[in-house]
């Protein structure tokens, strides 16, 4: 704690080896957050380096009231959205009534987290930020709609469409692994 | 439900918590570089705060040179309305609009026809002034005579107009003590003096109320100055170095290339236009002075100016790696490949001469002059370094081998503010603009990379008696 301290300190007076510091510890943890929100490794290290950029800048800022993890996971969330703003169509998807009664249920035991990303950077784009958003950041859907200015029942269906998808492509996973046992 | 949900989100969530990879190094490069370029963004809004000022600076000796050539001129013009309109009460008005005057009495013309300004002797300095309106007579007005009452300020002799001749160069120096003339004004041979009139004072003064009754005063103390004077002096100046006089721009495009480990990567390619630098220079001057206000100056300078190219594009050379200095290169090398962001710093190195010529339009305690010239620059070499110290320094001398001109005519407005410190030692403020008339680049057909220096100098002089 007092060593982020020191390292807040040295970044609010701009010196290099403490902002280089504060990368290396928090880097490797955004850049698997901004890559759940791209589709390709280059894509996800362009918001990494812009979001940091944020970071350095406005660390002034930083009052303390969060931890430091958040306080950057959420600046690198913000600056994924922007990236993606534009190219973001999304339009509710399926009936939103009949999206309370599907089958909720995903097992991703056994799966690595490197499976589970490939998965969420197949999506399309509109379906992959709000599965991030609500299966994985924990925003609820009215606060999704609000962030994104769109519908909740917008953020509903496509977050039942990015399910679905996920399950498709879970169950194909499962398949090929119980064929490759066989 | 809401719990089955919650429990699917949960494992979402605790999947991804320990989840961490390490960016590429060239993410960290690129934030460093940026973060260098914002510090320089400082530092440039630094340079453009001097460069306002100077330019207020400027701005403010042209008005306050404007109203001193304009004051000079006016005054001529009323005296010169006093000696052709002697017999108007109005232009004796004008002669009197001193607070030394204010005061006066008016009384009629003496005996012998002439119009008389002085002292009564018995009035305690009071002056009068008697004009006789006659064109045909000489005015003349006479002080108390300095032997005869110490206590009045003295006023030996003024002016005054010979009516034969009737014109301003006419005018007579008429003194009852000529050795009572001021210092500044030869008395010996008054005829030469094309003025009016002097007020010289008994104790070899001059007044401030003297001079306002005197407006050509300062041209004839100006002209009792050297003309001939010649300086040396020894000149340093730093600045900004704009290559091509405005923003630079990156040149970004989507390439398909091997990268330093042989693989292949599709990226966007940049090689940024070349940014702003800095500029040192130093050197020798040597000025004439021309006339009462015109000055002309010229000397030689060694001068550094250096400018900055990033790019994360590289050239495959036999197993080597060369950095490129241009998105020209670029384009006509055909081994690319990409690399980590890296930036080069090329420094020009050459020795100029200039000529500058310069108007006095301030002559005080301080002395601001405003200047224009050309400036002949002549390149000797030029050093390409990595900031990062990645790629090896290249040198390259000026000539055939060389992607820049020779030869560079540049063009430069300054202004300079002179002090002198004491005997004949000035210290000398000089802010300049300086604008290449012909491009640093012998590919550039269009004649853009036109660099703009802005400097601001300090000159250490000596002026010769």
């Amino acid at each position: 704690m007092d060593n982020e301290k020191a390292l807040i300190e040295g970044c609010r007076k701009e010196k290099s080896e403490a902002q280089k510091k504060l990368y290396e510890a928090f880097a490797p943890k955004m850049l698997v957050v901004s890559l759940r929100y791209s589709k390709s490794q280059q894509e996800a290290e362009d918001i990494l380096q812009e979001a940091f950029l944020k970071v350095f800048k406005h660390i002034k800022d930083f009052k303390g009231d969060s931890s430091l993890y958040y306080w950057i996971k959420r600046i690198v969330i913000n600056t994924a959205l922007n990236s993606q703003r534009s190219k973001l169509y999304l339009f509710p998807m399926v009936d939103v009534s009949s999206l309370n009664h599907v089958d909720d249920t995903i097992d991703i035991k056994g799966l690595a987290w490197q499976d589970l990303l490939q998965m969420i950077q197949e999506l399309p784009a509109g379906c992959q930020v709000i599965f991030n958003l609500f299966a994985i950041e924990g925003y609820s859907h009215k606060e999704i709609a609000e962030k994104l200015n769109i519908s909740e029942g917008t953020s509903k269906s496509q977050f039942a469409r990015a399910r679905a998808l996920m399950r498709e492509k879970i169950e194909k996973e499962e398949r090929m692994t119980y064929e490759r046992a066989k | 439900m809401n719990a089955q949900n919650n429990n699917s989100t949960n494992e979402w969530r605790e999947a991804f918590a320990d989840a961490q990879m390490t960016p590429d190094a060239h993410v960290w490069n690129n934030i460093e570089l940026e973060l260098a370029r914002n510090a320089n963004g400082n530092y440039k809004k630094r340079i453009l705060f001097f460069k306002l000022l100077a330019a207020a600076s400027v701005s403010l000796a042209a008005i306050i040179g404007g109203t001193v050539v304009y004051n000079q001129f006016t005054s001529l013009s009323d005296e010169i309305a006093v000696i052709d309109n002697n017999d108007d009460q109005k232009s004796l008005n004008n002669a009197q609009s001193t607070d030394q005057l204010s005061n006066n009495q008016m009384l009629p013309s003496d005996d012998n026809g002439q119009g008389v300004i002085g002292s009564d002797g018995q009035s305690e300095g009071t002056n009068h002034i008697a004009d006789d309106f006659d064109r045909t007579k000489s005015n003349v007005i006479t002080g108390v005579n300095p032997e005869e009452d110490n206590e009045h300020n003295g006023q030996v002799a003024l002016l005054i107009n010979d009516p034969k001749k009737d014109d301003v160069n006419s005018a007579n120096l008429v003194t009852s003590k000529p050795t009572y003339a001021s210092n500044s004004i030869p008395a010996s041979d008054p005829n030469s003096l094309d003025r009016i009139g002097v007020v010289a004072g008994y104790d070899m003064e001059l007044l401030d109320r003297e001079l306002n009754m005197v407006p050509r005063l300062d041209l004839a103390y100006a002209s009792n100055k050297k003309s001939d004077k010649i300086w040396l002096g020894l000149n340093f100046a730093m600045g900004s170095n704009s290559p091509t006089g405005g923003a630079s721009q990156e040149q970004a495009q989507t390439l398909g290339l091997s990268d330093a480990s042989g693989g292949f990567q599709i990226a966007e390619a940049t090689v940024s236009e070349e940014q702003q630098g800095s500029v040192i220079i130093a050197g020798l001057g040597v000025g004439k002075q021309l006339g009462q206000r015109w000055i002309l100056e010229s000397g030689l300078a060694f001068s550094k100016r250096n400018t900055f190219v990033k790019s994360n594009l590289a050239v495959a050379n036999n197993g080597r790696v060369e950095a490129l200095n241009s998105f020209g290169e670029a384009s006509a090398e055909g081994a690319l490949i990409f690399t980590d962001n890296y930036e080069l710093q090329n420094t020009y190195n050459s020795i100029s001469v200039p000529l500058q010529a310069g108007y006095l339009i301030v002559d005080g305690t301080l002395d601001l002059y405003v200047k224009a010239g050309v400036v002949n620059e002549f390149l000797l070499w030029n050093e390409v370094q990595d900031t990062d110290g990645k790629y090896n320094d290249v040198t390259v001398n000026a000539g055939s081998d060389s992607p820049y001109n020779v030869y560079i005519l540049n063009g430069s407005v300054g202004s300079e503010l002179r002090y002198q410190v004491g005997g004949n030692y000035h210290i000398a403020l000089v802010p300049q603009l300086q604008k290449s008339l012909n491009s640093f680049l012998k590919s550039d057909e269009n004649n853009a990379g036109r660099p703009l220096l802005f400097t601001v100098g300090l000159r250490f002089k000596y002026q010769f008696d």
